[in-house]
């Protein structure tokens, strides 16, 4: 069980000097600049839960992750893993969790990627039997079989990101958390990661937090969704909740042929949708497809011109959240 | 013991991953041969043509050489990347490190594991020279000053260790530490070239009190070489390098709470 409570995360960052001798005066400045990452942060995951955790860049995702897993230290409030406190038990704590930093391998870059294995095993002080007993079950989830003797720096990114995966499950950590494992990855691959989060939610137990911006991630795996802007935790639900709270925000921009004859201010402003931008020829038309179909605002729309063309756009839901919160 | 095993695990890997560009391995090791060669032979040639400097004999200040050749050499192949910690904290790869069960500072010794051949064969070349001649002049004798040597060269690589480790934790709070670096490690390593003596006051003071990095090289050869101090100089100096160290080992490990990584 991961227990997080009033967890807050204040970056002091040196503001760095120009000119001669810069690194030894900004050693010595006093001055400060305050970033607040993370505020009064709670939260609660039950083991075997999948966790989605979105919000836009910079929202305090990584930093959160970061925390829980002993690497930064909260500026104020508490997190707890299993009982027990990630900074001041990190090495006792780091055993019973598995981290992946999509962005950054953690294999040994220059080696074959099997002994990038050896050596967690013998820092995880596996035996051999153990070791070779995970091996076997990995090699035959993630398929490690292809690339296992090719060194690092040679792999695609889909299989890299498969490596980096068993390398956060070689101590069959009971916890994982996944900081945007699909990014950069192309359709086929990203599927294939996919189901094997999934395999190792619903088959192995796992807890798992994933951070992604990658929406299709959050529907096909996630039970729950934690919604982060600006530090602070703006929800956590279902996402279907999540979805009917935003609704189906779309963006129609409709080309006409000849003139345009809108009606008057009042009659407009008792429509179902809004019009937010007019030039030239095309209207650019907001709605929520909750609340309004596309084909009653072209019923509207058809009845001040002749229309030509019609676009629809759902804009990224990340965009939205942003918008809303 | 464990660790020990682990130790030499890691650096085996690290070992074997430079080896993957064995050219550079091979050059770079002649490049500091050559480097620090020429550097002495250029010293040793001005030293030699004025008969010695602040009292100090052509020898006697290769002797100072050697050990220091041997400090580097110990301090860069155990701990290159204290020495370059400005990356880990530049860039947030110490992440890596705090993921795992195993002490920080054991993992990041492994990392760039270098055997450093350059160095000591030529930190071996002069010592071997320099006691050879000592020990003609009547000076020392040669196996007990040697076997001095190496209880002088054991404090000053732990010396020079803690030194690089108080520079790196430094680095928790001001992210940036290569020019502090270049103070307290390379600018005294090069004034411990020389007998302290030909140095003014101030400084003498300076680099056996505030950065006593005098201790590696100059005050442990006042014993072996020029017997002006006693014996029990090797034990003190000892003493004070492992203080420093325990110090030096409390201070990373409260400085690691302010570590800041980075953000993605």
């Amino acid at each position: 069980m991961i227990i997080v409570s009033n967890v807050s995360k204040t970056f002091k960052i040196p503001i760095a000097k120009e000119g001669r001798f810069k690194g030894i005066r900004t050693l010595f400045s006093r001055e400060y600049r305050a970033v607040q990452a993370v505020r009064h942060l709670q939260m609660r995951i039950e083991p075997g839960e999948f966790v989605g955790y979105i919000g836009p860049n910079g929202a305090g995702k990584s930093t959160t992750i970061k925390m829980l897993s002993g690497i930064l230290h909260p500026t104020s409030g508490e997190i707890l893993i299993g009982g027990a406190n990630p900074q001041r038990q990190r090495e006792q704590v780091v055993r019973k969790l598995g981290v992946v930093f999509g962005q950054r391998t953690q294999l040994w870059w220059d080696l074959p990627v099997s002994d990038s294995f050896d050596i967690l095993a013998s820092m995880y002080k596996l035996d051999a039997r153990t070791y070779n007993e995970q091996m076997r079950t990995l090699t035959g989830v993630l398929g490690l079989d292809e690339f296992i003797d090719t060194p690092v720096r040679k792999l695609s990114l889909g299989q890299r990101m498969r490596g980096d995966l068993a390398a956060a499950l070689l101590h069959n950590p009971d916890i994982l958390f996944l900081d945007e494992p699909t990014i950069g990855l192309d359709v086929v691959a990203k599927k294939q990661i996919r189901a094997y989060l999934k395999h190792l939610n619903t088959e192995w137990g796992k807890t798992i937090l994933l951070t992604t911006h990658d929406i299709d991630d959050i529907e096909q795996l996630c039970s729950r969704v934690i919604v982060i802007n600006h530090g602070q935790s703006i929800y956590d639900g279902s996402l279907d909740t999540l979805r009917d709270r935003i609704g189906l925000p779309s963006i129609m921009k409709i080309a006409f042929n000849g003139i345009i004859e809108p009606p008057a201010e009042e009659e407009l402003a008792s429509l179902p949708f809004t019009i937010t931008e007019r030039r030239d020829q095309i209207l650019t038309i907001t709605c929520n497809r909750n609340e309004v179909t596309a084909m009653t605002v072209l019923r509207h729309v058809s009845e001040w011109g002749d229309v030509q063309d019609v676009h629809m756009e759902e804009p990224d839901f990340e965009d939205v959240i942003h918008r809303i919160y | 013991m464990n660790w020990i095993r682990l130790y030499i695990r890691l650096a085996g890997a690290s070992f074997r991953a430079q080896m993957q560009y064995k050219f550079n391995f091979a050059f770079s090791s002649l490049m500091a041969f050559g480097m620090f060669g020429i550097e002495f032979l250029t010293v040793g040639t001005v030293i030699y043509k004025f008969g010695g400097v602040g009292g100090w004999g052509v020898y006697e200040v290769g002797y100072l050489f050697a050990l220091m050749m041997f400090n580097r050499a110990l301090y860069r192949m155990f701990a290159s990347e204290i020495n370059g910690f400005e990356k880990y904290l530049v860039e947030g790869l110490l992440d890596q490190l705090l993921l795992r069960p195993v002490p920080v500072l054991l993992v990041l010794m492994t990392r760039q594991f270098r055997p450093m051949l350059g160095e000591l064969f030529l930190g071996g070349t002069i010592l071997t020279l320099s006691l050879q001649q000592l020990d003609a002049a009547g000076q020392i004798v040669w196996y007990t000053a040697l076997a001095k040597s190496f209880a002088a060269i054991l404090s000053g690589a732990i010396f020079t260790f803690s030194f690089g480790v108080l520079t790196a934790t430094v680095g928790f709070w001001t992210h940036r530490i290569d020019d502090l670096r270049r103070i307290t490690d390379d600018a005294t390593t090069n004034a411990c070239y020389y007998p302290l003596t030909i140095y003014p006051g101030w400084m003498r003071m300076m680099l056996l009190t505030v950065l006593p990095m005098g201790f590696t090289s100059y005050v442990p050869a006042l014993h072996i070489i020029r017997g002006e101090i006693g014996v029990w100089v090797l034990p003190a100096t000892l003493l004070f390098a492992l203080l420093l160290l325990m110090g030096a080992l409390r201070f990373w490990r409260f400085g690691i709470a302010h570590y800041q990584s980075t953000g993605t």
